[in-house]
């Protein structure tokens, strides 16, 4: 810390944004008076030109040796000022953000009073951090020039081949034994009515013929670890019982296994062999064994020698391939609703009740049934049919979500219903019908053009006549107002699309978070849709949301793009918000001690013996638990340090503290939940003062301690979901070390119910305005007179604790 | 195993032969049946709910709490009271405020709610005794009957506070007939309701719906109807009774309380089950069944 | 729209559940009271409150048609509770003295016996001749009592 900092404070109106709500010219004025500011002015667009050059050139004219920003969340602009402070020569660490848009103006647009004063805190807060920043530089770190790409469907195929042509090394891993994904399994493709296969085939082709992309089909990932540039990503072949290089793909294995089983190809409608390709143009051409099915008569092991060679091995193993990364890409795709569990339209049990998929596989030429439409209980083929839209869509019981893009593709099965069967009677009956884009609403006329009839109303139940097993569906027409009954040959239900299997386990594996619905989650909606949180992670395709082919060849470009930017470089640079430990107060030098060592989830920081912990800078994520698990207070954070800290918690208790709770959100999280009840609009009281923390990890007992001895009402420690952590294990190790205070603190004094420790999602924003909420009404029980009392009384305790960690 | 016997006023004041169907059948299984002397109307889920939802839930609970006191779980023959007693168990349980309020208005009587017994339907005590138990009674399995069996609205719905079986296509009640030997019948329309909550405005309109069930099952060649609710067995037993077709005749389609046929099944003889009260009879069918 | 104020009641319920309501219809599909009543529509019912009609509603003979099957409690997809919200729409149109007669009549029964037939001479004798104990009144007074605590009682004599 400079021994008299220079600083200058801009408040920002945003516009409206800020200004309409917070008096930012009185914000910048209360901050003049805090010592060691210099400059504080308001303006209306900050991160405008104008704005950024009023920053530069007052660094000039008042020689500013720190920048406080007060506008919008940090998660936003902060590397916008950080450039901008840095190009006026300043280093771009000794620069901070108080958010006074999501975290304030946004949320209390009926508290102006309150929020102006809130406002003036946050930026209080931000002063007495600055005070304490440090210059850093970043971290560069070289970039591996290879990326691995999870799942081979068609955004999956446009994402490896557009990186493989800009030239770089592409591991494509997909888990069945052929990639093309549900694309493949379509008959036709909205709005052209191409035939699905014939556009993917080649393109899938080229994924087999390129040089700079490695197919690892029949494989998963295990096992991912590091960084951006510099990931380990272990991936687990697993064994298909057949050497692929020796394997040409000739078919006459297949031909004589005994075995049949239903084929997932085919939508459990027709058979495949126990060795099998899923589908003729599968990539690669190669077969597998399916064991579960596998008799072992080992006809195949004979019928390949017949052709001159020995592609089977029937105790071949898994395989594990540790893989250098340096960005990943997750294209996994998604899978569709389980349509059975709407047991009242009885699929799975009705004889003629299909999903759209199973039409389409049926309506395919190569499919199970040769082209023909087959009603399942008299194999006759229908003379009439209804498709029912928003099957486990749009629905509270089921998925809450609308899946996007199953209008489309109603009207394409209707089509090809009507293609195939020209007096058929082909009634859609749907609640809304979306066709939103290129092509799509005159795809709908279309439709009507070939007789094709709509109905509005969403069916209520089906019933099968005993005698026909015709099906009977009930609703109510909405153009008429009236209930009727449908009586039809077949119904087809458009199924939600769903995250696929496994997503909850990848997203672990590869610490991204996943929103509201299970699919995984965009760093940004608007502006940052193929970015995952975590940096050198893409998202493109229906894995990210659902979504139809041109928009998923699309984001599997545009992902490439982003993968494409950061390896092109061949160095990355990381932000220095590292561990540092102070080598004289650690404890590992007297006595046995590496606590650091076990909670560091990264394996960053080591404890030889008798010598004092070693951080490797390039391997620490910086969640800060080694800091605040440090029995000496040896370690702390750049940039997150505790001298940092503690001086926000005293600036935001400076006034009126027994009305104030103080917040301790991990940046991804809870902060981002914060973030988006701003950007929601959602209301709440404005009691909140936010202190951001990378990770719930770094929440120290000394800062909670420090926060009820200034006096606070209430505190509030809040990380990810358990599982969900950033850095994997930061919000374990933080319960473990605030839970104990949940009972210790009332033996000194504090009611229990002033200490909030909760874990949730930056997706849930609601969760966290009733939390605030609840938190306010628990303070205004308590009342501020209690808050008072109780506070003095545990004050020498507090201050006695504080004392003893050195803090 | 014994149960706090609550038959509620439709079957002990209207259909009598439900009710000794229903003690003849848990008799030869081993359960015992324990009076509730102080029991009332469960608390009718049509009127009393329609007019004020908490007087239906106070004296709901007040018949809880009456088997509270003798320790015992409630065992239901009716559809509306296993509805009525199982929704006040629930949502009292449930809910801290409105158990508060209930118990509010029960302390004016010195009763008070603890929520430490369980409401349970007649099938729900049929599967505690267990199949293979009930099998071994069953020695006379009614094979060759075809039964179309009616669930009714109340013993599934609503579905998040009675769970039971699935809302809208159920099939333990299915089940138990197959366990005695006879078929359950497909047929259309088989959850359409019987229409009693409507008869009290308007007694034409409801009979209509009878009329349309009735005609599904016709179709469907099924021998009966089996009911497990009281309110059902009037709707569709007696209402069969005032529904005049012109061109088809009279409908003649026996309609069974499920422990009358569980009773014909374990070799019970039919003089000693109130047949003859039924209103449509049952003698040209006792034939094949017996 | 209404001259007076909505009732509290109502009005929460119109904000936590009615509001969703968007108009799919899966409610009346399999409607009983709507196949034998063409004027019967839940969905329509739903909009009316929607629309803040809720005077016509509550003054009308249409929320005492539902049968009370709670088949579209289970399918609306956007969890509305129709069946649930008409008891309440009952409720509040009973303390405006507008529940049908015989509504009225079959509670009142209820309320001076405790149970909702009459005890006849009959039936004590068919329970006789089938083996059955007597049935008797239960005690009325708790009823009673119940009855006052929760007005249910003035509203019948009223």
């Amino acid at each position: 810390m400079t021994d008299e900092p220079r600083i200058g404070v801009y408040v920002c109106h945003c516009g409206l944004n800020i200004a309409a709500t917070v008096d930012c010219e009185k914000v910048a004025k209360e901050a003049a008076r805090i010592p060691n500011v210099v400059v504080s002015k308001d303006y209306r667009y900050m991160c405008a030109d104008p704005g950024q050059e009023m920053i530069r050139q007052d660094i000039k004219d008042f020689k500013l040796d720190r920048v406080v920003v007060a506008s919008c969340s940090p998660r936003m602009h902060e590397p916008t000022f950080r450039k901008c402070v840095e190009s006026a020569g300043l280093n771009p660490y000794l620069y901070e953000m108080a958010n006074i848009r999501e975290l304030c103006s946004w949320c209390h647009a009926h508290y102006k009073a309150e929020a102006t004063d809130k406002s003036i805190d946050l930026v209080k807060m931000a002063v007495a951090k600055a005070k304490y920043l440090s210059p850093l530089n970043v971290i560069k770190v070289p970039v591996t020039r290879a990326a691995l790409v999870i799942g081979g469907g068609v955004a999956g195929i446009h994402a490896a081949l557009d990186l493989a042509d800009m030239g770089f090394k592409v591991y494509l891993v997909e888990r069945t034994p052929s990639i093309g994904g549900k694309m493949a399994q379509l008959d036709k493709t909205f709005p052209t009515l191409d035939c699905s296969i014939c556009i993917l085939g080649p393109k899938m082709v080229d994924v087999a013929r390129h040089p700079n992309i490695e197919l690892l089909s029949y494989a998963e990932v295990k096992k991912v670890e590091g960084y951006i540039g510099n990931f380990k990503v272990t991936v687990t072949k697993k064994p298909r019982y057949v050497i692929e290089k020796d394997c040409n793909g000739c078919g006459e294995c297949s031909n004589a296994c005994p075995v049949e089983v239903p084929n997932e190809f085919d939508e459990n409608l027709g058979f495949r062999k126990a060795i099998y390709v899923p589908f003729p143009q599968a990539v690669p051409m190669k077969f597998t064994i399916d064991m579960d099915a596998c008799i072992e008569c080992y006809n195949c092991i004979e019928a390949c020698k017949e052709q001159g060679r020995d592609a089977i091995n029937f105790d071949q193993k898994e395989e594990e391939r540790e893989l250098d990364i340096g960005t990943i890409v997750v294209a996994c795709g998604y899978d569709l609703f389980d349509a059975s569990q709407v047991k009242a339209y009885g699929f799975g049990i009705y004889d003629n009740v299909f999903t759209a998929l199973e039409l389409e596989r049926m309506t395919n030429a190569s499919g199970p049934t040769q082209g023909q439409v087959i009603r399942f209980s008299d194999r006759q083929t229908p003379r009439s049919a209804a498709i029912i839209t928003c099957v486990g869509s749009r629905d509270e019981k089921t998925n809450i979500w609308c899946s996007g893009f199953c209008c489309m593709y109603t009207l394409k099965n209707a089509l090809l219903l009507r293609e195939h069967y020209p007096d058929m009677k082909i009634h859609v009956l749907f609640m809304d019908l979306r066709a939103p884009f290129k092509g799509y609403e005159e795809f709908y006329r279309r439709a009507r053009e070939e007789g094709i009839t709509f109905l509005r109303g969403r069916p209520t139940e089906i019933y099968e006549d005993p005698k026909t097993k015709n099906l009977l569906i009930s609703m109510e027409n909405l153009s008429t107002g009236e209930p009727m009954d449908l009586e039809t040959d077949i119904v087809v239900l458009s199924p939600a699309a769903v995250p696929t299997a496994g997503s909850e386990e990848l997203a672990r594996l590869l610490t991204v978070s996943r929103d509201a619905s299970g699919f995984f989650m965009e760093a940004h909606p608007k502006l940052k849709p193929i970015d995952s949180a975590t940096d050198g992670i893409f998202f493109c395709g229906a894995a990210q949301g659902p979504k139809d082919i041109p928009y998923s060849v699309s984001q599997g470009s545009a992902a490439a793009s982003r993968a494409g930017r950061i390896m092109a470089r061949g160095e990355w640079e990381i932000e220095p918000i590292v561990a540092f430990v102070d080598a004289e107060k650690c404890r590992n030098t007297k006595v046995k001690c590496g606590i650091c060592t076990t909670k560091c989830p990264y394996g960053a920081i080591a404890t030889e013996e008798k010598k004092a912990a070693i951080v490797n800078t390039a391997k620490c994520h910086g969640c800060g638990t080694c800091a605040a698990d440090c029995p000496s207070n040896a370690i702390t954070q750049r940039n997150f340090s505790d001298a940092q800290i503690l001086a926000q918690i005293d600036a935001a208790l400076e006034e009126k503290p027994e009305e104030k709770i103080i917040g301790f959100l991990c940046n991804w999280c809870s902060y981002g939940a914060a973030d988006l009840a701003g950007t929601s609009r959602f209301e709440y009281p404005p009691n909140m003062r936010i202190v951001r923390v990378m990770c719930s990890g770094r929440v120290d007992r000394d800062f909670v301690f420090e926060a009820f001895r200034k006096g606070a009402a209430m505190v509030m420690v809040s990380g990810c979901r358990f599982g969900d952590c950033h850095y994997i294990s930061g919000n374990y190790n933080a319960e473990k070390r605030i839970t104990p205070l949940l009972t210790m603190l009332p033996r000194f004094g504090i009611s229990a119910e002033r200490l909030r420790l909760e874990w949730f999602s930056a997706a849930e924003a609601g969760f966290y305005v009733n939390l605030v909420k609840d938190m306010v009404e628990t303070m205004k029980k308590i009342g501020s007179e209690k808050i008072k009392v109780e506070n003095e009384n545990a004050r020498p305790f507090l201050e006695r604790l504080l004392a003893q960690s050195g803090g | 195993m014994s149960y706090a016997f609550f038959p509620g006023c439709m079957i002990q004041l209207r259909l009598p032969y439900m009710e000794v169907a229903a003690r003849k059948a848990l008799d030869l299984l081993g359960i015992e049946l324990i009076e509730m002397p102080q029991a009332s109307c469960c608390g009718d889920p049509i009127s009393f709910q329609s007019l004020n939802k908490e007087s239906w839930l106070a004296m709901a609970t007040r018949n809880l709490c009456l088997a509270e006191e003798m320790r015992k779980d409630v065992l239901t023959l009716c559809s509306g009271c296993y509805e009525t007693l199982k929704t006040a168990n629930v949502m009292l349980k449930q809910d801290k405020q409105l158990k508060e309020k209930v118990n509010g208005v029960l302390s004016n009587v010195g009763r008070e709610f603890k929520g430490t017994v369980e409401v349970r339907n007649f099938f729900e005590v049929l599967q505690r005794i267990g199949p293979e138990k009930i099998g071994l009674h069953v020695t006379r399995p009614l094979k060759e009957l075809r039964v179309a069996v009616h669930y009714g609205c109340h013993l599934t719905r609503p579905g998040d506070v009675l769970a039971f079986d699935d809302p809208m296509r159920p099939v333990i009640f299915d089940d138990f007939v197959e366990l005695i030997g006879a078929e359950s019948v497909p047929y259309l329309r088989k959850m359409l309701c019987c229409g009693a909550g409507l008869r009290l405005v308007e007694p034409d309109e409801a009979l209509k719906l009878v009329e349309m069930k009735l005609k599904y099952v016709e179709d469907s060649k099924a021998d009966c109807m089996a009911v497990l609710c009281p309110y059902c067995m009037i709707q569709y037993d007696l209402g069969q009774k005032m529904i005049k077709r012109q061109k088809e005749g009279a409908f003649q389609i026996p309609v069974f309380y499920y422990p009358e046929l569980l009773c014909f099944a374990m070799g019970v003889k039919p003089e000693a089950l109130g047949l003859r009260f039924h209103r449509t009879s049952v003698e040209p069918l006792l034939k094949k069944m017996i | 729209m209404s001259n007076e104020d909505v009732p509290k009641e109502l009005e929460e319920l119109i904000k936590e559940k009615v509001l969703f309501c968007y108009q799919c219809g899966a409610c009346v599909g399999s409607c009983p009271t709507s196949r034998v009543i063409s004027e019967y529509n839940p969905r329509k019912i739903m909009e009316k409150l929607i629309l803040g009609h809720w005077e016509e509603v509550l003054s009308g003979k249409l929320i005492w048609l539902c049968t009370l099957c709670h088949t579209c409690y289970e399918v609306c997809p956007q969890g509305v509770g129709i069946s649930h919200i008409i008891v309440v729409l009952r409720n509040l149109a009973a303390q405006r003295r507008s529940a049908p007669a015989e509504f009225l009549l079959s509670a009142k029964q209820l309320a001076s016996t405790g149970w909702t037939s009459p005890i006849t001479s009959a039936v004590q004798r068919y329970r006789k001749e089938l083996g059955l104990p007597e049935v008797k009144n239960p005690e009325t007074g708790e009823l009673i009592r119940i009855l006052e605590s929760t007005k249910l009682k003035q509203l019948l004599e009223g």
